[in-house]
């Protein structure tokens, strides 16, 4: 049927097109997104937790009557970008090469956002682009996530609570025993970097504000203060690790709610409250992947809503006051923002767990104390401290942070030596890439952080050749010395995956230290190939068995093996079955030119 | 602009007329063209008997590798065939995966009725059904059969044809004890590394054509134990003795649909073929139990079954 009406329609419509010339289809452009065509393109960077709700508004308004400025449609088109990078990349001036098309419209998740990024451009005398007072989309508070035994043994939901309880119990050596729970151990406490991670930079103001007993009108003197300064020390010294975003923690809460260990992973996370509704719904990471359906935790989180205060994630649109965004971009984007600002669009935010930012549409589940949250809270908001004021806490956090002892461990087989683009032999190696990603990596550490370098390879007969080219040492006074010998490394042999993975992470148990975050970060190319392939089995399931166990128990010494699948010819599956192990997280760079930014992204954890 | 505006009515007048007749008359592939199918490779005998002495062109191809040809096709990019034979859900599996790549619009029609089925069968020689009997506790299945993988060396048919995907949800079914998972009980480590050892062998081994039961008979000692559909592994345990097929608990069953290309009418692709009973016997010749199994196929959803190839990939 379709294809003799088709036939008819083609030839009628080909006659009509001879006779009708001053018609135009906007959308015939050719691009190479044929979905854009000719069409006024307003690229959106959104945080990562509404990517699947932006892209479908985005969708149901390229389809809509309303995506058109004059005779011109419009394309949406949204990509998740994290909060932190873009306003980087923007402070920086943009590199589409690395970063991206350049967005029309920024959705970080908290207007504090655009506050960092206009100051960082005020210190280089360039105008601000982020407005001031944008619209928030969505709002969604931080909160202090908890498992609800731990929760109810402070006295929730009759007591408030807040960072005060959070200090005492970090203070505390005791640690959850004071409570009457010895087999919780010690506190542990979960939170992201601040650089990165919205939830993390919340954090780390609300925690601030605590330590001043302020709501309002922090400032750079306040970070000074001793009883702030130590307040703050004693927070971060109960971290577990950090990280650039808070699905780690959620994912590895939930892996070992699944074992049943979910009381010794972490005893509480700074998260937004969307995130931990999506958590007790059995999808912690927000999305459901295909074939996926939610599975309910075993133990629910409860949301405490810090009595000292806290702030939302406002979610705000910020058409950007850039050279690149012109007059019918400004106009499509303002169509778009008002768009998503409908009640009907509104509703769609409540399905997702967010609380609507138009005030037109009530609150309704899933905000419900059904699922661990409370519709009446947050009682006491805080104010967003000046651009400079939150530079500076940044600043002073990158000194408070809980110290590092991190073993890197780096495959130099034979394939690091091939070049990272096979079309380019005469280019750079997979090893000269990731030398170079590495000492960048080097310079996010801190002085007084413990950090050494261990290479991997294989003699010719397959014998595993181990060196330590630096030994785990405060890297201040060592990260020259480092840098060379990381400068000095060349590709050899075989790759001992298993053993020096093994080897690696019972050494770094040995000398556990508990005032400092213990990790291994392994990056390989390659897969295990020691020269006797009859017991891989077994050795990656006597790892996996290690690194598990370490994870388990209420006196525990957890050391975290992050691992980085590094090209093509890895086996990305082995890798995160070796990271979700010890509750860290598998990276990717899969394309080794990304190694850099999959780096950054590694370091983020310390 | 009054002309162009007729012009586009006339247009309209006649494509209108074209679709109320085809309508009516329900013929959706025209009777003077070569009726187009595509048959999935375990199917390959069946089909060719059904084209045989009437105007249909067969291709035959790995069901996984037509859906993945279908996910990929633009909206209104006709799929390249009048009907596909399929023996599995390859209808769900092409609709979810286009879902999941942002493209609703749909490329099949709705499949026929199920013109026979045939269960997920475990095939071993006598002496290892004995000794993985003992090893089970008295009762072979797969949750067993993985676990004494890979010292067992187990054949699978790879889940890009039918009756790997159906194998490897029976498989699967066993480790879960039923149907009720999702793609994210994957993720469980018990669950991988067994499916690792399950799968390990198969999916590094090329045996060409073959399928995992023609090489337990023809390369002794390749396989200690395989699964196949029961239809496939019959013909060849005909009058042996040394041999054992059984279908494990809870099962799964490979059901045979006729799935039509996106408005095309399954029920006129059918009278092409000389009508659903000529299709059922073929089958049935070929070794197919008739009609659909009576509790279902005891298969999970589309997506959990994508997740499974991309799983054994």
């Amino acid at each position: 049927m379709r294809t003799r009406i088709a036939v008819a329609t083609v030839t009628a419509l080909a006659l009509l097109a001879a006779a009708c010339s001053d018609v135009e289809d906007a959308r015939d452009g050719d691009t190479d997104d044929p979905r854009r065509g000719d069409c006024v393109a307003v690229d959106v960077a959104v945080s990562s937790e509404k990517i699947e709700l932006l892209t479908d508004l985005a969708r149901r308004f390229n389809d809509s009557d309303e995506a058109r400025v004059g005779e011109r449609c419009v394309y949406v088109e949204v990509r998740s970008q994290a909060s932190g990078a873009v306003a980087t990349a923007l402070a920086e001036g943009w590199n589409e090469t690395t970063d991206g098309l350049r967005p029309v419209i920024w959705s970080p998740a908290a207007s504090s956002w655009g506050t960092i990024l206009n100051q960082r451009l005020a210190e280089k005398g360039q105008p601000p682009m982020a407005p001031d007072d944008p619209t928030p989309f969505m709002l969604t508070p931080l909160v202090i996530a908890m498992p609800q035994p731990m929760a109810e043994a402070l006295g929730w939901p009759d007591e408030p609570l807040g960072w005060s309880d959070i200090l005492e119990l970090a203070r505390s050596e005791a640690g959850w025993a004071e409570y009457g729970h010895p087999e919780w151990g010690t506190f542990r406490l979960g939170k992201t970097n601040p650089n990165f991670s919205t939830s993390g930079l919340s954090a780390l103001i609300a925690q601030t504000y605590a330590a001043t007993g302020k709501t309002e009108g922090l400032s750079s003197e306040d970070l000074g203060n001793p009883a702030v300064v130590e307040y703050g020390r004693d927070i971060e010294n109960a971290v577990v690790h950090y990280g650039d975003i808070t699905m780690t923690f959620l994912d590895n809460w939930f892996r070992a709610d699944r074992r049943g260990t979910a009381l010794t992973y972490v005893s509480a996370v700074a998260v937004e409250e969307k995130s931990l509704i999506d958590y007790n719904a059995g999808n912690p990471d927000g999305v459901l992947q295909q074939g996926e359906e939610p599975r309910p935790p075993r133990i629910p989180l409860v949301a405490i809503y810090p009595e000292e205060g806290t702030l939302y994630s406002d979610n705000p649109f910020f058409i950007l006051d850039a050279d690149w965004v012109d007059d019918d971009q400004r106009a499509a984007a303002e169509k778009f923002q008002e768009f998503v600002q409908r009640p009907e669009n509104q509703q769609r935010v409540l399905e997702f767990g967010f609380r609507p930012g138009n005030p037109a549409v009530a609150l309704a589940a899933p905000i419900s104390t059904a699922n661990g949250v409370d519709p009446d809270q947050p009682a006491t908001l805080l104010e967003v401290p000046s651009g400079q004021v939150m530079i500076d806490l940044l600043d002073t956090w990158a000194e408070q942070r809980k110290g590092a002892r991190v073993l890197m461990v780096l495959d130099v087989s034979g394939s690091m030596g091939e070049p990272a683009d096979r079309s380019d032999p005469n280019g750079p190696t997979r090893l000269d890439l990731a030398k170079e990603a590495l000492i960048e990596g080097l310079g996010d550490f801190k002085a007084g952080d413990l950090v050494g370098l261990r290479t991997f390879t294989t003699d010719d007969v397959g014998t595993p050749i181990v060196e330590d080219l630096a030994p785990i040492a405060p890297i201040g006074p060592n990260r020259e010395a480092l840098i060379n010998q990381v400068r000095s490394l060349i590709p050899r042999r075989g790759t001992p995956l298993y053993q020096v993975t093994q080897d690696s992470f019972d050494e770094m148990v040995e000398n556990y230290d508990p005032e400092r975050i213990n990790a291994v970060v392994l990056l390989t190319d390659g897969e295990n190939e020691d020269g006797d392939p009859s017991d891989d089995r077994q050795q990656f399931e006597r790892l996996l068995a290690t690194l598990t166990a370490g994870t388990e128990g209420e006196n525990l010494r957890p050391v975290r093996v992050f691992t980085v699948a590094y090209g093509t010819d890895t086996d990305p599956a082995e890798l995160q079955r070796i990271a979700e192990a010890s509750n860290a997280t598998p990276y990717l760079a899969t394309d080794v030119t990304t190694i850099r930014k999959v780096f950054t992204a590694v370091v983020s954890n310390f | 602009m009054k002309r162009f505006a007729a012009l586009v009515a006339a247009v309209a007048l006649v494509a209108g007329a074209m679709a109320l007749r085809d309508a009516l008359t329900g013929d959706d592939v025209p009777s003077g063209e070569q009726l187009r199918l595509t048959c999935a490779t375990e199917l390959a005998d069946v089909c060719r008997e059904l084209a045989d002495g009437w105007d249909v062109e067969v291709t035959i191809d790995d069901p996984g590798r037509t859906s993945d040809r279908l996910v990929r096709l633009g909206a209104g990019e006709p799929p390249g065939f009048d009907a596909w034979l399929v023996d599995g859900p390859w209808d769900g599996v092409t609709a979810d995966n286009r879902r999941f790549v942002g493209d609703d619009t749909p490329v099949l029609g709705e499949a026929s009725e199920v013109l026979a089925h045939s269960p997920a069968v475990v095939v071993m020689f006598d002496e290892v059904a004995t000794r993985l009997g003992a090893d089970c506790g008295g009762t072979v299945g797969w949750r067993c059969i993985g676990d004494a993988a890979p010292g067992l060396r187990v054949g699978l048919p790879a889940p890009e044809r039918g009756d790997g995907m159906v194998v490897l949800a029976a498989a699967t079914n066993g480790f879960f004890d039923g149907t009720d998972y999702a793609a994210n009980d994957f993720d469980d480590p018990e669950f991988g590394a067994w499916f690792g050892d399950l799968t390990s062998l198969s999916s590094r081994t090329d045996l060409g054509r073959r399928t995992p039961v023609q090489a337990l008979l023809a390369q002794r000692g390749l396989f200690d134990v395989v699964g196949a559909l029961e239809a496939q592994s019959a013909p060849l345990l005909e009058g042996r003795s040394d041999l054992q097929s059984l279908t494990t608990t809870p099962a799964a069953w490979a059901e045979a649909r006729l799935v039509p290309a996106a408005d095309v009418d399954v029920e006129q692709v059918l009278e092409r073929l000389g009508g659903a009973s000529r299709a059922s016997e073929a089958l049935a010749g070929a070794g197919w139990r008739a009609g659909a199994p009576s509790d279902g196929a005891g298969l999970p959803a589309a997506g959990v079954l994508q997740r499974l190839r991309e799983q054994w990939r």
